[in-house]
């Protein structure tokens, strides 16, 4: 870990016991099992990182010059980890996000998936874009299965069925996408991502849309979504601090112009985690301190 | 869905002024006779008197015939045209400003040419029909593809689509929507073009024949079931092509519209 991160744990006594795998021991692979309760190869095999950054710059080239977007940027990601990139706009998070998706492909440093260089888009990621972006020409079903087409069509239903489950739309599945709210399109656009089995799941402002109630609830179905499959880590891309703090293991938070790590906060907090406790407002404390919006230090020239 | 959408939302209002006009029609014509505005009675008979003898349905049909394989034709081309030229920015910038200067010469004026080339027979009516549909479906199409929102694309990528796939499974369906605007288009284009085409040319045997007789005879209730006539074909047709666009896969094209035009209501 980067010596930005801040480790509160010790200082503010949370309790690690009570973390998501309901376990303390802190090795990745271990945290894996004790989720799938499944087989030991497969926790040998996984490398140590999922996603792995390394001095990453990216560079637009602008009408009125260059801009650039990130600035050497180290991020390491674990297996099985849920990830916030928080910041205004401008800061690059969605930049970053897209880089790991594979969409934006030229950039100097090293961006690695499981080991790999990242070369494009593949089915190893899902992503979920900020508008639903289901296409309206299939039903939901369809949309879902987009990505299962060299699958047999008893397969692909069977894998879909269990995604529009998963999501809570299986009477939808022959809707249009037109005909769903807008909370319900971004869950089928979630199931869309991850009917494929990617091992990351990329959220780009994925509630950012939708009305503040509508939000909460779906972020405790993110919650749900991300504990019921095993294994999955999930990199999201939020300007709302309360949702990073409510979903994420660790929290990126990134400075823009150029976009740069400002610190990466760990929030080792048990789920589910009360938006109205003590420990849960302490870090939203800090963190709003990072965007100058907690109030703390008043101006005496303006202390009238 | 049991019933069709246009049967159970039967919509009345679109029927007054038709039987206002018609209303109208009656009065004034009984209480003024005259040669050149007949009455609706007078044009009932004609109606009757040619329908009896077999003759309009033989000139229904072969004006239909016409019609649909010119219509279908250049349907057909246009969009092969449209979707290549939408496809490849190298074939559309060697061919669309011809095409777009090409289409300016007044369909009519092609008459004399293409009745040398293709004879007296319905070969010319059909080329011209077809150039007739030709036009709009290849322009829709070309803008259609052209047109197809980024963030669709975006969606292809991420799941690793090839340029092959995503053509077939992002443009083409994005782009059915402007196919669609430009059948419906072409369809009333064509239809203008087909009584030009009969009355332009010689051996006829279409609809237009009732348009001449009535000319030569002075019998114009006989124009009057000529125009009702291609009037109320093209109107069922137009509905039938809609229909066309609204079932089975197609169904989400007229959704779409539906659910925009709610939107468009209540804000």
């Amino acid at each position: 870990m980067t010596a930005t991160a801040i480790q509160l744990t010790a200082a503010a006594g949370f309790d690690r016991t009570a973390s998501r795998t309901g376990s303390d021991i802190p090795a990745e692979s271990s945290a894996k099992e004790l989720r799938t309760g499944s087989g030991l190869p497969e926790a040998v095999r996984e490398p140590e990182w999922r996603v792995s950054i390394k001095g990453l710059t990216k560079i637009f080239q602008g009408e009125a010059g260059e801009v650039v977007a990130l600035n050497d940027i180290d991020l390491d990601i674990k297996v099985g980890e849920f990830v916030s990139l928080l910041g205004a706009s401008g800061c690059g998070k969605t930049t970053l996000l897209r880089i790991i998706g594979g969409l934006e492909r030229s950039f100097r440093g090293e961006a690695l998936l499981d080991g790999a260089r990242i070369a494009g888009p593949g089915r190893d990621r899902g992503f979920v874009f900020q508008d639903h972006r289901l296409l309206p020409w299939l039903t939901v079903e369809e949309n879902v299965g987009f990505g299962l087409s060299h699958l047999k069509r008893k397969e692909r239903s069977e894998i879909v069925g269990d995604h529009l489950d998963l999501v809570g739309l299986r009477s939808f599945a022959r809707s249009y996408p037109s005909q769903l709210s807008g909370g319900m399109a971004q869950r089928a656009s979630i199931a869309r991502a991850l009917a494929t089995d990617p091992e990351i799941l990329l959220l780009d402002e994925p509630l950012g849309a939708l009305d503040a109630l509508t939000r909460m609830h779906m972020q405790d179905e993110l919650e749900r979504i991300w504990k019921a499959k095993a294994g999955l880590t999930v990199v999201m891309v939020t300007h709302d601090v309360d949702e990073a703090l409510y979903l994420s293991d660790r929290i990126v938070v990134l400075s823009p112009r150029p976009g740069t790590i400002r610190r990466i906060v760990d929030v080792p907090l048990a789920r589910p985690r009360p938006r109205e406790s003590y420990d849960f407002n302490r870090l939203k404390k800090i963190l709003l301190e990072d965007f100058e919006l907690s109030h703390k230090e008043i101006q005496p020239e303006f202390a009238i | 869905m049991s019933s069709p959408d246009f049967i159970r939302k039967f919509e009345w209002k679109g029927w007054v002024l038709p039987l206002v006009l018609l209303l109208a029609w009656t009065v004034w014509t009984n209480v003024h006779p005259s040669l050149l505005f007949p009455t609706p009675q007078k044009t009932v008979a004609a109606f009757q008197e040619y329908s009896s003898t077999g003759a309009i349905w033989h000139f229904i049909g072969t004006s239909l015939r016409r019609f649909s394989y010119g219509f279908l034709l250049g349907c057909v081309a246009g969009f092969l045209a449209g979707a290549a030229l939408g496809s490849s920015i190298w074939l559309e910038r060697f061919f669309l400003p011809n095409i777009q200067a090409f289409r300016q010469v007044p369909l009519v004026g092609w008459v004399p040419l293409l009745v040398l080339w293709f004879g007296l027979g319905d070969s010319p009516r059909v080329v011209l029909i077809a150039m007739g549909a030709f036009f709009p479906v290849l322009l829709n199409t070309w803008a259609g593809f052209r047109n197809v929102p980024r963030n669709y694309r975006e969606v292809g990528a991420a799941f690793g689509l090839t340029r092959l796939q995503t053509l077939r499974r992002i443009v083409l369906p994005a782009s059915l929507p402007w196919v669609r605007s430009g059948t419906i288009l072409s369809l009333t284009f064509s239809w203008t073009i087909l009584v030009a085409s009969e009355i332009l040319t010689e051996t006829n045997g279409g609809l237009s024949d009732l348009l001449d007789l009535g000319r030569e005879r002075f019998r114009l209730e006989l124009v009057n079931v000529a125009i009702i006539l291609l009037g109320g074909i093209g109107f069922l047709m137009n509905f039938g092509l809609e229909r066309v666009w609204s079932i089975g896969r197609l169904r989400w094209l007229s959704q779409n519209i539906h659910n925009q035009s709610k939107r468009g209501q209540t804000t």
